[in-house]
């Protein structure tokens, strides 16, 4: 039979003080580092963002991606090696992409005819969302000389209803009244179905002795010809990996990974982790305190907050981010650490009945140094897993599995020198029952 | 004693060949080459995958997405159900884009949950689940001028065939369609080379230039799922910007039970709607949603009020309530936003299948040895029990129809580091019995009681952790609560019915007077 300890006779409770001292310190630091970071490093699950994950089939520095991409236009586009020279993780704000039609129709031709008798204007215009999001027309409107806000202009009527993405419209102006050799302006836009106003198209009208005057086509926008094709489909991982495309075409990268939390959800997810993990501690407290003490309940806790905040501590100094998959880390060690104290607390309520005439503080010390091989080979075993999962377990699960082993470390010492400890204390300051 | 571990004997064999069996559809899968999943038939595959253990996107590649309906456009009115018909016209598109198992549902108000498993056409399914719904009415050609068309483009067809040689059937088009109660119908299998045909550059020249053929949605023809085909005016009479309201009831005018939509156009359109239906007394008008054919009911009379009653005499009233959904989605499009994407390409859900199993047998290969030595034979027990654990995990992963996370595979490891716990405890319990001086068989008897109430205080509270975190987790922690939950529980059976069974067995058949602890 071999034995990792033989008959172990440890003083865990003469320890207390130092442990107690090693995890306030431990506490301690990982609130300045906290401080010295700024906070929490959350991840885009809280903060909301896009994280993008590509494979280059060749090996390539970071700089020169970043190089690329500011030369493009992406500043602020965070890169980082993942595992490999050829994994890399990018971060860039989040892009809720409207993957409706966003953008409003154009007008695609317009006349303007003198009515001889009345004097009048008539304004024809065609109207198109076809290349826009091929949504149907639902209002088009005429400005005269100065252009108003979106909406409120004068109606134009449809030759038939609006019924189609392509409409054509007709109104009459009245110009009796104008002077010749005066300009006008006439502006027109058109909405569609889904809310959104086009371009503005602007004619010049003057009247002049032979007649009406309309100088060339003349578009308020014919710089910058509507590019877009109506639907901002492209997402922004889709954006970036055509652009590296474009700039690296020996080495195109491939789009493994896409994450966009927009801000809406990432508030949401803030409030349910800490419901998750506040919810978790409850349960416990109230799981403890029934099947054991209140006492033992609250020392549970408290083991459970302090490993909470070690290991945040830590995630903090090594940088990490913090994301939901490290929160359900977080809570998993909780399960487990509460799973050591639980060894612990049943051996001591056990040794309670047996060794009635023992002091309080022996019978804790009995009862941990009884459990303490079961202690170690469980955290050994669990351990030796968890190292596996985070050398072998690849890159997208190495936070995650880095978190678990440093909360199983912790766990492990909480359970053996803050619980029982805590319980302890309290026992000695104001006992519960009489002994002798 | 004896009676009592036979049951137990039989129960656990039972449940051992039971999983075996289980895990044997997931096994054979897997084995499978893609080539010869796509050549099952569809009912095949389908049986087959839903025995199989179901991946989660992040394992098997796909897109997650959460869309939000936005209602900021939308009067109070139009609010209503925006939610429902955004949601009827992403179902409506999905099932035309043939992803397999997709998930569409709804979250809260105002928020669509999409998931779309093996999708590796990230920018085509955005497109589908994003464009704004176009409704549109278009009249249908006549059945004799479909028919000959049809023919028209057979002999075409089979003329072509014929010089490359390749032709076997000599009717390549028509013998995949029937024509049954003035519908012509393509069987599920024959829609895909069917609409291949139509969709060629050589025979849409073929098709006059002015005509469309479209799909409708599959329906269930005498037992059998078909497709309808339909020839169409290519330019829509009017669109879903001509529609007032649509309401789902019971009751038209020669039949009191039969369901039927109310459909009222806009005062604006009722001129060109009387139009219309007066042109085409006693042909079918199309009611096309994005390109898919809804219904297309018979025009009866002239409408010129614009109020127009759509009887559907064999529908249920499911039926006739979607059509007036999609008829109002028509009218009110409400966009849809993307505010949460997760997309996994198919070759990093392959690499963390490999590592995941990989750290798996690196880290139990390490924890067998470990009890072997440490514990000798009573170790090997605790191996199997863990090899058990392993088996009934991912058995109960399929039986369930759980889905498998790449947190859930990270779940499947610690429970491996953490299944030898309850047998640690119950060993450590058994050697402080056999220090103290006890025979064998009271020293098993005592360790497995005394373990017994702290394994079941132990495994409750991490339970309660899994428990929580299923509940308010998104999709892939959902999975690694999944494998927790059912770890400890397996876990649990294997370390106290399990190890026991084989201790007991060795006690009283076998009569042994040491153990190897």
């Amino acid at each position: 039979m071999i034995r990792i300890l033989k008959e172990t006779d440890f003083d865990f409770i003469k320890a207390r003080k130092k442990a107690f001292i090693l995890s306030l310190a431990l506490i301690i630091i990982g609130i300045i580092f906290l401080f010295i970071r700024g906070g929490l490093n959350y991840g885009i699950d809280f903060t909301g963002g896009t994280l993008i994950q590509l494979h280059f089939e060749k090996p390539i520095a970071t700089a020169e991606i970043r190089n690329a991409l500011t030369k493009t236009g992406f500043n602020k586009v965070q890169i980082q090696k993942f595992g490999t020279a050829n994994d890399f993780l990018l971060k860039t704000v989040a892009i809720e992409t409207f993957i409706t039609d966003t953008v409003g129709p154009v007008i695609t031709d317009a006349s303007i005819e003198l009515e001889k008798e009345t004097k009048n204007l008539i304004l024809k215009a065609t109207v198109s969302d076809k290349a826009t999001g091929n949504s149907v027309i639902s209002s088009v409107q005429f400005f005269l000389d100065s252009l108003g806000e979106a909406g409120s202009g004068i109606e134009m009527s449809g030759i038939d209803i609006f019924d189609t993405a392509r409409e054509q419209t007709i109104t009459i102006i009245p110009a009796s009244n104008w002077e010749t050799n005066k300009d006008h302006i006439v502006y027109i836009r058109a909405k569609d179905t889904g809310g959104n106003w086009g371009e503005t198209k602007k004619i010049k009208v003057t009247f002049s002795e032979n007649g009406l005057i309309i100088p060339e086509e003349e578009s308020s926008s014919k710089e910058k010809k509507p590019v877009s094709k109506g639907k901002t489909i492209l997402s922004a991982g889709v954006m970036l990996q055509s652009k590296l495309e474009e700039i690296f075409p020996n080495n195109p990268p491939r789009l493994d990974r896409e994450e966009m939390v927009g801000p809406a959800v990432s508030r949401n997810l803030q409030w349910k982790a800490l419901w998750v993990v506040l919810l978790g501690m409850v349960a416990i407290l109230i799981y403890v305190s029934f099947r054991f003490t209140f006492r033992f309940g609250v020392g549970a806790v408290l083991a459970l907050f302090h490993d909470v905040f070690i290991t945040i501590g830590i995630l903090s100094i090594f940088g990490k981010e913090f994301t939901i998959p490290i929160v359900a880390g977080i809570l998993t060690i909780v399960g487990y650490s509460i799973n050591d104290t639980i060894v612990i607390s049943d051996r001591i309520r056990e040794n309670l009945k047996h060794l009635r005439k023992e002091s309080f503080g022996k019978i804790v010390n009995i009862s941990i140094n009884q459990t303490l091989s079961r202690t170690i080979i469980t955290s050994l075993t669990t351990f030796v897993a968890l190292l596996s999962l985070f050398i072998f377990g690849g890159t997208v699960i190495h936070d995650f599995s880095f978190t678990l082993l440093i909360g199983i470390i912790i766990g492990t010492y909480s359970s053996v020198f803050v619980v029982a400890p805590i319980v302890y204390e309290w026992e000695v300051k104001n006992p519960t029952r009489k002994r002798k | 004693m004896k009676k009592n571990l036979r049951w137990k004997f039989i129960f656990f064999l039972i449940l051992f060949f039971a999983s075996l069996w289980q895990l044997s559809y997931s096994f054979r899968y897997s084995r499978m080459s893609n080539e010869a999943i796509a050549n099952l038939e569809p009912e095949q595959r389908i049986k087959l995958e839903e025995k199989t253990i179901h991946l989660g996107l992040d394992l098997k590649g796909g897109m997650h997405l959460v869309l939000e309906v936005d209602k900021s456009k939308l009067s109070d009115e139009e609010k209503k159900g925006a939610t429902n018909r955004a949601l009827e016209i992403i179902r409506n598109r999905i099932d035309q884009f043939g992803v397999s198992e997709p998930t569409i549902e709804k979250q809260g108000s105002d928020r669509l949950l999409i998931q779309l498993p093996g999708v590796t056409n990230r920018k085509r399914a955005k497109e589908l689940i994003g464009k704004t719904a176009l409704l549109e009415f278009r009249i249908l050609e006549k059945e004799e001028t479909v028919r000959n068309i049809l023919t028209k483009l057979d002999e075409y067809i089979a003329k072509i065939e014929i010089n490359d040689s390749s032709a076997i059937e000599s009717n390549p088009l028509l013998s995949n369609i029937e024509f049954i109660n003035g519908d012509f119908l393509v069987l599920s299998n024959f829609q895909k080379p069917v609409d291949d045909y139509l969709k060629r550059e050589d025979i849409k020249k073929s098709i006059p230039l002015d005509r469309i053929f479209l799909w409708g949605k599959a329906k269930e023809v005498e037992g059998r799922k078909m497709f309808p085909l339909y020839l169409l005016h290519s330019e829509p009479a009017l669109t879903g910007a001509a529609i007032l309201s649509a309401d789902a009831g019971i009751g038209t005018s020669n039949n009191p039970m039969g369901a039927k939509v109310d459909l009222t156009m806009t005062r604006k359109a009722r001129a060109k709607w009387a139009a219309i239906t007066g042109a085409n007394v006693g042909r079918r008008i199309a009611i096309v949603l994005d390109d898919i054919v809804q219904s297309a009911p018979v025009v009866r009379e002239r409408i010129p009020s614009g109020r127009s009653e759509i009887s559907m005499p064999n529908s249920p009233m499911e039926e006739s309530k979607d059509l007036a959904l999609i008829l109002r989605a028509g009218a009110l499009p409400a966009p849809v936003k993307i505010i949460e994407e997760r997309s996994v390409g198919p070759s990093l859900g392959a690499d963390s299948i490999r590592n995941g199993i990989t750290s798996i047998i690196i880290g139990g290969t390490i924890i067998i040895l470990f009890m072997l030595v440490y514990y000798g034979l009573s170790g090997m027990i605790a191996d199997f029990a863990l090899f058990l654990n392993l088996l009934f995990i991912l058995a109960a992963l399929s039986a369930f129809r759980f889905t498998l996370s790449l947190p859930g595979l990270a779940g499947i490891v610690l429970t491996v580091g953490a299944a030898v716990d309850a047998n640690v405890l119950i060993f450590e319990r058994i050697r402080e019995e056999l220090r103290s001086g006890k025979t064998v068989g009271s020293a098993i008897d005592t360790g497995y009681d005394k373990a017994f109430v702290t394994i079941l205080d132990a495994n409750l509270t991490t339970f309660i952790t899994a428990i929580i975190l299923y509940f308010f987790g998104t999709g892939p922690i959902k999975g690694f609560a999944v494998t927790l939950g059912i770890g400890i529980i397996a876990n649990f059976f294997t370390a106290i019915v399990v190890t026991r069974m084989i201790f007991d067995f060795a006690v009283s058949q076998l009569k042994i007077k040491r153990i190897s602890i």
